[in-house]
Protein backbone atom coordinates (compact mmCIF):
# COMPACT_ATOMS: atom_id res chain seq x y z
CA UNK A 1 0.00 0.00 0.00
CA UNK A 2 2.71 2.54 1.09
CA UNK A 3 4.58 1.57 -2.41
CA UNK A 4 1.76 2.71 -4.36
CA UNK A 5 1.68 5.59 -2.65
CA UNK A 6 5.21 6.66 -2.99
CA UNK A 7 4.60 5.32 -6.81
CA UNK A 8 1.76 7.87 -7.41
CA UNK A 9 3.48 10.63 -5.56
CA UNK A 10 6.19 9.91 -8.21
CA UNK A 11 4.27 9.97 -10.78
CA UNK A 12 2.52 13.25 -9.62
CA UNK A 13 6.08 14.88 -9.21
CA UNK A 14 6.84 13.50 -12.57
CA UNK A 15 3.79 14.69 -14.48
CA UNK A 16 4.12 18.17 -12.88
CA UNK A 17 7.99 18.50 -14.27
CA UNK A 18 6.56 17.43 -17.67
CA UNK A 19 3.53 20.13 -17.85
CA UNK A 20 5.34 22.76 -15.86
CA UNK A 21 6.95 24.83 -18.97
CA UNK A 22 3.16 24.32 -20.58
CA UNK A 23 1.43 25.51 -17.76
CA UNK A 24 3.45 28.43 -17.29
CA UNK A 25 3.16 29.54 -20.63
CA UNK A 26 0.80 32.32 -21.48
CA UNK A 27 -2.79 30.82 -22.76
CA UNK A 28 -3.90 31.84 -26.34
CA UNK A 29 -6.11 34.56 -24.90
CA UNK A 30 -3.16 36.04 -23.08
CA UNK A 31 -1.01 35.86 -25.88
CA UNK A 32 -3.29 38.16 -27.96
CA UNK A 33 -3.95 40.32 -25.66
CA UNK A 34 -0.18 40.46 -24.69
CA UNK A 35 0.68 41.38 -28.85
CA UNK A 36 -2.37 43.65 -29.20
CA UNK A 37 -0.44 46.02 -26.34
CA UNK A 38 3.00 45.11 -27.86
CA UNK A 39 1.62 46.56 -31.53
CA UNK A 40 0.15 49.79 -29.85
CA UNK A 41 2.80 51.70 -30.78
CA UNK A 42 3.63 49.73 -34.28
CA UNK A 43 3.30 52.44 -37.39
CA UNK A 44 0.65 51.53 -39.62
CA UNK A 45 2.05 49.00 -41.98
CA UNK A 46 2.28 50.43 -46.02
CA UNK A 47 1.62 48.65 -49.31
CA UNK A 48 5.23 49.11 -51.67
CA UNK A 49 2.88 52.28 -53.10
CA UNK A 50 2.81 53.77 -50.25
CA UNK A 51 -0.81 53.57 -49.65
CA UNK A 52 -1.39 51.73 -46.26
CA UNK A 53 -2.50 48.19 -45.52
CA UNK A 54 -4.93 46.97 -44.03
CA UNK A 55 -3.63 42.99 -44.29
CA UNK A 56 -1.86 41.70 -40.99
CA UNK A 57 1.57 42.22 -41.42
CA UNK A 58 3.70 39.35 -43.44
CA UNK A 59 4.55 36.43 -41.03
CA UNK A 60 1.34 37.30 -38.66
CA UNK A 61 -1.77 36.82 -38.14
CA UNK A 62 -4.59 38.98 -37.61
CA UNK A 63 -8.27 39.95 -38.90
CA UNK A 64 -10.50 42.90 -37.69
CA UNK A 65 -13.09 42.71 -35.39
CA UNK A 66 -16.30 45.12 -35.11
CA UNK A 67 -16.28 47.32 -32.00
CA UNK A 68 -19.89 48.46 -32.19
CA UNK A 69 -22.70 47.94 -34.55
CA UNK A 70 -25.43 49.85 -33.99
CA UNK A 71 -26.48 51.91 -37.31
CA UNK A 72 -28.05 54.69 -35.78
CA UNK A 73 -28.60 55.88 -31.62
CA UNK A 74 -32.18 54.92 -30.47
CA UNK A 75 -33.83 57.79 -28.73
CA UNK A 76 -37.03 55.70 -27.76
CA UNK A 77 -37.59 52.84 -26.71
CA UNK A 78 -39.54 51.78 -30.65
CA UNK A 79 -36.14 52.76 -32.05
CA UNK A 80 -34.25 49.94 -29.90
CA UNK A 81 -33.79 46.17 -31.30
CA UNK A 82 -35.93 44.31 -28.86
CA UNK A 83 -32.97 42.40 -28.15
CA UNK A 84 -31.06 45.58 -26.75
CA UNK A 85 -33.82 46.80 -24.76
CA UNK A 86 -32.44 45.44 -21.70
CA UNK A 87 -29.13 47.49 -22.31
CA UNK A 88 -26.22 46.97 -25.01
CA UNK A 89 -22.97 49.22 -25.23
CA UNK A 90 -23.07 49.27 -28.64
CA UNK A 91 -22.96 52.86 -29.33
CA UNK A 92 -19.59 53.68 -30.29
CA UNK A 93 -17.69 56.67 -30.29
CA UNK A 94 -19.27 59.98 -30.02
CA UNK A 95 -20.08 61.83 -33.30
CA UNK A 96 -19.99 58.68 -35.63
CA UNK A 97 -23.56 57.76 -35.45
CA UNK A 98 -26.52 59.48 -36.04
CA UNK A 99 -29.55 59.36 -33.90
CA UNK A 100 -32.45 57.74 -35.35
CA UNK A 101 -34.99 60.21 -35.02
CA UNK A 102 -32.09 62.21 -37.34
CA UNK A 103 -32.21 59.77 -40.34
CA UNK A 104 -34.11 60.94 -43.18
CA UNK A 105 -36.37 57.96 -43.72
CA UNK A 106 -39.33 58.06 -45.88
CA UNK A 107 -42.54 57.10 -43.92
CA UNK A 108 -42.38 53.59 -45.69
CA UNK A 109 -39.27 53.12 -44.46
CA UNK A 110 -39.18 54.19 -40.85
CA UNK A 111 -42.67 52.11 -40.50
CA UNK A 112 -40.76 49.03 -41.79
CA UNK A 113 -37.36 49.86 -40.05
CA UNK A 114 -39.45 50.06 -36.44
CA UNK A 115 -41.21 46.61 -37.54
CA UNK A 116 -37.83 45.17 -37.74
CA UNK A 117 -36.93 46.17 -34.27
CA UNK A 118 -39.47 43.72 -32.99
CA UNK A 119 -39.54 41.42 -35.60
CA UNK A 120 -35.68 40.61 -36.40
CA UNK A 121 -36.19 38.29 -39.30
CA UNK A 122 -32.83 39.11 -40.64
CA UNK A 123 -31.66 37.35 -44.01
CA UNK A 124 -27.71 37.25 -42.82
CA UNK A 125 -28.81 35.26 -39.76
CA UNK A 126 -30.18 32.93 -42.19
CA UNK A 127 -26.99 32.78 -44.00
CA UNK A 128 -27.24 35.36 -46.79
CA UNK A 129 -24.75 37.73 -47.54
CA UNK A 130 -25.04 40.84 -46.67
CA UNK A 131 -23.60 44.54 -47.99
CA UNK A 132 -22.47 47.56 -46.60
CA UNK A 133 -22.68 48.20 -42.76
CA UNK A 134 -23.10 44.25 -42.22
CA UNK A 135 -20.47 43.10 -44.02
CA UNK A 136 -18.01 44.79 -41.90
CA UNK A 137 -19.87 44.11 -38.66
CA UNK A 138 -19.93 40.54 -39.33
CA UNK A 139 -18.88 38.03 -35.97
CA UNK A 140 -15.36 36.31 -36.21
CA UNK A 141 -13.42 38.89 -37.90
CA UNK A 142 -13.04 40.44 -41.53
CA UNK A 143 -9.67 39.83 -43.63
CA UNK A 144 -8.71 42.31 -46.10
CA UNK A 145 -6.45 40.98 -49.49
CA UNK A 146 -5.12 44.08 -50.94
CA UNK A 147 -3.60 42.87 -55.10
CA UNK A 148 -2.19 46.35 -56.06
CA UNK A 149 -0.29 44.41 -58.67
CA UNK A 150 -4.09 43.18 -59.96
CA UNK A 151 -5.57 46.78 -58.43
CA UNK A 152 -8.06 44.97 -56.66
CA UNK A 153 -9.09 44.52 -53.00
CA UNK A 154 -11.33 41.53 -51.90
CA UNK A 155 -13.32 41.66 -48.33
CA UNK A 156 -13.23 38.17 -46.49
CA UNK A 157 -15.52 37.61 -43.80
CA UNK A 158 -15.49 34.82 -41.35
CA UNK A 159 -19.46 34.68 -40.13
CA UNK A 160 -21.96 34.62 -42.85
CA UNK A 161 -22.23 32.87 -46.30
CA UNK A 162 -18.89 32.26 -46.75
CA UNK A 163 -18.48 34.30 -48.94
CA UNK A 164 -16.16 37.71 -50.43
CA UNK A 165 -16.56 40.80 -51.64
CA UNK A 166 -14.21 42.11 -55.11
CA UNK A 167 -13.75 45.54 -55.01
CA UNK A 168 -12.29 47.18 -58.21
CA UNK A 169 -9.31 49.56 -57.80
CA UNK A 170 -8.09 50.41 -61.21
CA UNK A 171 -10.36 53.15 -62.52
CA UNK A 172 -13.13 51.50 -64.38
CA UNK A 173 -16.67 52.75 -63.37
CA UNK A 174 -19.84 50.56 -62.60
CA UNK A 175 -21.35 48.50 -65.46
CA UNK A 176 -24.48 49.98 -67.00
CA UNK A 177 -25.84 46.66 -67.39
CA UNK A 178 -24.39 44.58 -63.62
CA UNK A 179 -26.92 42.19 -62.61
CA UNK A 180 -28.11 43.13 -59.08
CA UNK A 181 -26.44 41.56 -56.59
CA UNK A 182 -25.85 40.83 -52.68
CA UNK A 183 -23.01 42.51 -52.18
CA UNK A 184 -23.42 45.27 -55.43
CA UNK A 185 -20.56 46.29 -57.50
CA UNK A 186 -17.67 47.85 -56.21
CA UNK A 187 -15.11 50.66 -57.36
CA UNK A 188 -12.18 51.98 -55.12
CA UNK A 189 -9.73 54.60 -55.14
CA UNK A 190 -7.43 56.36 -52.50
CA UNK A 191 -7.62 59.81 -51.15
CA UNK A 192 -4.70 60.07 -49.28
CA UNK A 193 -4.54 57.41 -46.44
CA UNK A 194 -8.60 56.78 -46.92
CA UNK A 195 -9.73 54.36 -48.95
CA UNK A 196 -13.04 55.39 -50.35
CA UNK A 197 -15.42 52.34 -52.07
CA UNK A 198 -18.79 53.61 -54.58
CA UNK A 199 -21.42 50.83 -54.67
CA UNK A 200 -24.13 50.08 -56.69
CA UNK A 201 -25.95 47.43 -58.13
CA UNK A 202 -27.62 45.94 -55.18
CA UNK A 203 -30.39 43.44 -55.03
CA UNK A 204 -33.29 43.69 -52.28
CA UNK A 205 -32.55 40.37 -50.99
CA UNK A 206 -30.57 41.37 -47.87
CA UNK A 207 -30.57 44.06 -45.13
CA UNK A 208 -27.23 46.69 -44.98
CA UNK A 209 -26.73 45.99 -40.77
CA UNK A 210 -28.04 43.66 -38.50
CA UNK A 211 -30.90 46.48 -37.16
CA UNK A 212 -32.75 45.97 -40.74
CA UNK A 213 -32.59 49.07 -42.64
CA UNK A 214 -34.31 49.39 -45.12
CA UNK A 215 -32.94 50.00 -48.93
CA UNK A 216 -34.16 50.16 -52.20
CA UNK A 217 -32.43 48.95 -56.05
CA UNK A 218 -31.79 52.28 -55.84
CA UNK A 219 -29.27 52.10 -52.97
CA UNK A 220 -25.71 53.80 -53.59
CA UNK A 221 -23.06 53.34 -50.69
CA UNK A 222 -19.85 55.65 -50.42
CA UNK A 223 -17.93 53.91 -47.82
CA UNK A 224 -14.35 55.27 -46.70
CA UNK A 225 -11.97 53.25 -44.69
CA UNK A 226 -9.26 55.01 -42.65
CA UNK A 227 -7.03 53.36 -40.60
CA UNK A 228 -6.38 55.45 -37.66
CA UNK A 229 -3.44 53.72 -35.81
CA UNK A 230 -2.13 50.16 -35.93
CA UNK A 231 -5.01 48.98 -33.89
CA UNK A 232 -7.97 51.12 -35.06
CA UNK A 233 -9.78 51.10 -38.49
CA UNK A 234 -12.66 53.92 -38.64
CA UNK A 235 -15.25 53.13 -41.35
CA UNK A 236 -17.69 55.49 -42.13
CA UNK A 237 -20.66 54.45 -45.08
CA UNK A 238 -22.63 56.97 -46.71
CA UNK A 239 -26.32 55.54 -47.32
CA UNK A 240 -27.68 57.20 -50.83
CA UNK A 241 -30.98 55.92 -51.29
CA UNK A 242 -33.65 58.06 -52.46
CA UNK A 243 -36.07 55.35 -52.68
CA UNK A 244 -35.89 54.88 -49.14
CA UNK A 245 -34.56 58.21 -47.82
CA UNK A 246 -35.09 61.86 -48.54
CA UNK A 247 -31.36 62.81 -48.69
CA UNK A 248 -28.40 60.61 -47.85
CA UNK A 249 -26.81 60.59 -44.65
CA UNK A 250 -23.72 59.19 -43.08
CA UNK A 251 -22.83 56.84 -40.24
CA UNK A 252 -20.20 54.46 -39.16
CA UNK A 253 -18.37 52.38 -36.43
CA UNK A 254 -14.37 51.77 -35.36
CA UNK A 255 -12.79 48.58 -35.97
CA UNK A 256 -9.86 46.63 -33.84
CA UNK A 257 -7.15 44.99 -34.94
CA UNK A 258 -6.76 41.58 -33.02
CA UNK A 259 -3.53 39.92 -33.68
CA UNK A 260 -3.21 36.26 -33.24
CA UNK A 261 -6.74 35.50 -34.92
CA UNK A 262 -7.17 34.17 -38.32
CA UNK A 263 -10.27 33.21 -40.28
CA UNK A 264 -11.21 29.75 -39.99
CA UNK A 265 -13.78 27.89 -41.38
CA UNK A 266 -17.20 28.96 -40.87
CA UNK A 267 -20.06 27.86 -43.01
CA UNK A 268 -23.23 29.19 -41.72
CA UNK A 269 -25.61 26.81 -43.16
CA UNK A 270 -24.24 23.91 -41.34
CA UNK A 271 -26.20 23.45 -38.06
CA UNK A 272 -27.93 27.02 -37.83
CA UNK A 273 -28.86 28.40 -35.06
CA UNK A 274 -30.01 31.92 -35.61
CA UNK A 275 -33.64 31.40 -34.20
CA UNK A 276 -31.82 30.30 -31.04
CA UNK A 277 -28.86 32.53 -30.72
CA UNK A 278 -29.42 35.84 -33.11
CA UNK A 279 -32.95 36.72 -32.31
CA UNK A 280 -32.79 37.34 -29.00
CA UNK A 281 -32.40 34.05 -27.36
CA UNK A 282 -35.34 33.02 -24.76
CA UNK A 283 -36.67 36.69 -25.79
CA UNK A 284 -40.43 34.89 -26.73
CA UNK A 285 -41.61 38.15 -27.67
CA UNK A 286 -39.48 38.23 -30.64
CA UNK A 287 -41.80 37.08 -33.56
CA UNK A 288 -40.15 33.96 -35.62
CA UNK A 289 -43.04 32.96 -37.51
CA UNK A 290 -40.66 32.77 -40.66
CA UNK A 291 -37.39 31.20 -39.56
CA UNK A 292 -36.25 30.29 -43.01
CA UNK A 293 -35.33 33.84 -45.63
CA UNK A 294 -35.59 32.09 -48.83
CA UNK B 1 -49.91 -1.65 -61.70
CA UNK B 2 -49.93 -0.06 -58.13
CA UNK B 3 -45.85 0.99 -58.85
CA UNK B 4 -46.71 2.52 -61.86
CA UNK B 5 -49.26 4.52 -60.65
CA UNK B 6 -47.05 5.54 -57.65
CA UNK B 7 -44.31 6.62 -60.46
CA UNK B 8 -46.56 8.57 -62.24
CA UNK B 9 -47.47 10.57 -59.14
CA UNK B 10 -43.95 10.88 -58.38
CA UNK B 11 -43.35 12.27 -61.44
CA UNK B 12 -46.11 14.97 -61.63
CA UNK B 13 -45.49 15.69 -58.01
CA UNK B 14 -41.46 16.66 -59.41
CA UNK B 15 -42.34 18.35 -62.31
CA UNK B 16 -45.01 20.46 -60.30
CA UNK B 17 -42.19 21.64 -57.43
CA UNK B 18 -39.76 21.98 -60.22
CA UNK B 19 -42.66 24.38 -61.81
CA UNK B 20 -43.35 26.45 -59.39
CA UNK B 21 -40.77 29.33 -58.63
CA UNK B 22 -40.02 30.02 -54.85
CA UNK B 23 -40.83 32.85 -53.63
CA UNK B 24 -37.69 35.20 -53.18
CA UNK B 25 -37.02 37.03 -50.04
CA UNK B 26 -37.96 40.74 -51.19
CA UNK B 27 -36.58 43.49 -48.33
CA UNK B 28 -36.88 46.78 -50.22
CA UNK B 29 -40.23 48.55 -50.54
CA UNK B 30 -42.99 46.21 -49.28
CA UNK B 31 -45.06 46.28 -52.32
CA UNK B 32 -42.89 45.95 -54.77
CA UNK B 33 -42.83 42.18 -56.81
CA UNK B 34 -45.46 40.64 -58.65
CA UNK B 35 -48.47 39.39 -56.92
CA UNK B 36 -51.30 36.75 -57.73
CA UNK B 37 -54.40 35.39 -56.66
CA UNK B 38 -57.94 36.54 -57.11
CA UNK B 39 -60.52 38.98 -57.13
CA UNK B 40 -64.49 38.06 -57.46
CA UNK B 41 -67.87 39.65 -56.33
CA UNK B 42 -68.82 36.37 -54.55
CA UNK B 43 -67.07 33.17 -53.04
CA UNK B 44 -68.23 31.31 -56.19
CA UNK B 45 -67.53 33.78 -58.74
CA UNK B 46 -63.38 34.78 -58.73
CA UNK B 47 -60.97 35.63 -61.64
CA UNK B 48 -57.29 35.48 -61.60
CA UNK B 49 -55.30 38.44 -60.66
CA UNK B 50 -51.86 39.16 -61.25
CA UNK B 51 -50.66 42.56 -60.33
CA UNK B 52 -47.02 43.70 -61.23
CA UNK B 53 -45.84 46.68 -58.55
CA UNK B 54 -42.88 48.87 -58.80
CA UNK B 55 -41.57 51.76 -56.28
CA UNK B 56 -39.05 54.32 -57.94
CA UNK B 57 -38.14 57.33 -55.23
CA UNK B 58 -40.97 58.23 -53.72
CA UNK B 59 -43.78 56.78 -56.80
CA UNK B 60 -45.59 53.47 -56.82
CA UNK B 61 -46.27 52.18 -60.16
CA UNK B 62 -47.04 48.93 -62.04
CA UNK B 63 -49.93 46.71 -64.10
CA UNK B 64 -52.82 44.87 -63.26
CA UNK B 65 -53.05 41.39 -65.46
CA UNK B 66 -50.41 42.64 -67.71
CA UNK B 67 -50.43 41.30 -70.73
CA UNK B 68 -53.75 40.16 -70.87
CA UNK B 69 -56.87 41.91 -72.87
CA UNK B 70 -58.29 43.37 -69.35
CA UNK B 71 -54.98 44.59 -68.84
CA UNK B 72 -54.72 47.96 -66.80
CA UNK B 73 -52.02 50.42 -65.55
CA UNK B 74 -51.72 51.85 -61.74
CA UNK B 75 -52.29 55.51 -62.28
CA UNK B 76 -52.40 55.78 -58.58
CA UNK B 77 -50.77 53.91 -55.90
CA UNK B 78 -50.47 55.31 -52.02
CA UNK B 79 -49.51 52.62 -49.11
CA UNK B 80 -50.04 54.23 -45.51
CA UNK B 81 -46.80 52.63 -43.64
CA UNK B 82 -48.65 53.87 -40.42
CA UNK B 83 -51.41 50.83 -40.69
CA UNK B 84 -49.68 49.34 -44.00
CA UNK B 85 -53.09 49.93 -46.18
CA UNK B 86 -52.91 50.34 -49.61
CA UNK B 87 -55.02 52.62 -51.95
CA UNK B 88 -54.56 51.54 -55.91
CA UNK B 89 -56.60 53.05 -58.98
CA UNK B 90 -56.04 51.40 -62.72
CA UNK B 91 -57.68 52.38 -65.81
CA UNK B 92 -57.82 50.00 -68.56
CA UNK B 93 -60.49 48.45 -71.22
CA UNK B 94 -63.44 46.01 -70.69
CA UNK B 95 -64.06 43.33 -73.52
CA UNK B 96 -65.64 45.94 -75.76
CA UNK B 97 -62.86 48.06 -75.58
CA UNK B 98 -64.52 51.09 -73.06
CA UNK B 99 -62.58 51.97 -70.29
CA UNK B 100 -62.57 50.51 -67.43
CA UNK B 101 -61.64 51.85 -63.98
CA UNK B 102 -60.58 49.71 -60.85
CA UNK B 103 -59.39 50.92 -57.73
CA UNK B 104 -58.12 48.40 -54.92
CA UNK B 105 -58.22 48.95 -51.28
CA UNK B 106 -56.01 46.53 -48.76
CA UNK B 107 -53.64 45.42 -46.07
CA UNK B 108 -50.68 44.18 -46.42
CA UNK B 109 -49.97 41.43 -43.76
CA UNK B 110 -47.45 39.50 -42.36
CA UNK B 111 -44.88 42.10 -43.09
CA UNK B 112 -41.50 40.19 -42.85
CA UNK B 113 -42.58 37.07 -44.74
CA UNK B 114 -41.50 36.79 -48.31
CA UNK B 115 -44.76 35.64 -49.40
CA UNK B 116 -46.82 37.97 -47.52
CA UNK B 117 -50.44 38.64 -48.78
CA UNK B 118 -52.64 42.00 -49.38
CA UNK B 119 -56.28 41.76 -49.69
CA UNK B 120 -59.32 43.55 -49.44
CA UNK B 121 -61.80 45.16 -51.56
CA UNK B 122 -61.85 45.07 -55.51
CA UNK B 123 -64.11 47.09 -57.59
CA UNK B 124 -63.74 47.04 -61.32
CA UNK B 125 -66.16 49.62 -63.04
CA UNK B 126 -69.72 48.85 -61.64
CA UNK B 127 -68.64 45.78 -59.67
CA UNK B 128 -67.61 45.21 -56.63
CA UNK B 129 -65.79 42.20 -54.59
CA UNK B 130 -62.88 40.84 -52.70
CA UNK B 131 -59.60 40.08 -53.59
CA UNK B 132 -56.77 38.10 -51.81
CA UNK B 133 -53.05 38.16 -53.73
CA UNK B 134 -49.64 36.64 -52.47
CA UNK B 135 -46.55 37.59 -53.28
CA UNK B 136 -44.77 35.36 -55.27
Amino acid sequence: MRRQHRFGAALAAGALLVLLPVLARPSFGQAARAANTKDDNRPIPRLPDGHPSFEAPPGEKGVWNRQDYRPFLPTTVDETALRDRGGNNNDGPPGLKPKASEVPFQPWARSLFLYRQTHEIEPYGRCKPAGGFRNMATPYGTEFVQVPEQERMYIFQTGGPHSFRPIYMDGRTHPSDADASYYGHSVGRWEGDTLVVDTVGFNERGWIDAYGTPTTKQLHLIEKWTRLDFKTLRYEITIDDPGAYTAPFTTGMLMTYQSGREMFEFVCQDGNLAGELMIGGGNTKIDRTSPVVP
Amino acid sequence: MRGKFVSVVGILAALWMLSTPAAVAQQGHPLVGVWSGDWGPSQTERHLVVMELNWKDTTLSGNINPGEPDAATIKVGKLDSTNWTVHIEADGKDEKGNPLHTVVDGKIDNLGSAKRVLSGTWTRGATKGTFKVTRE
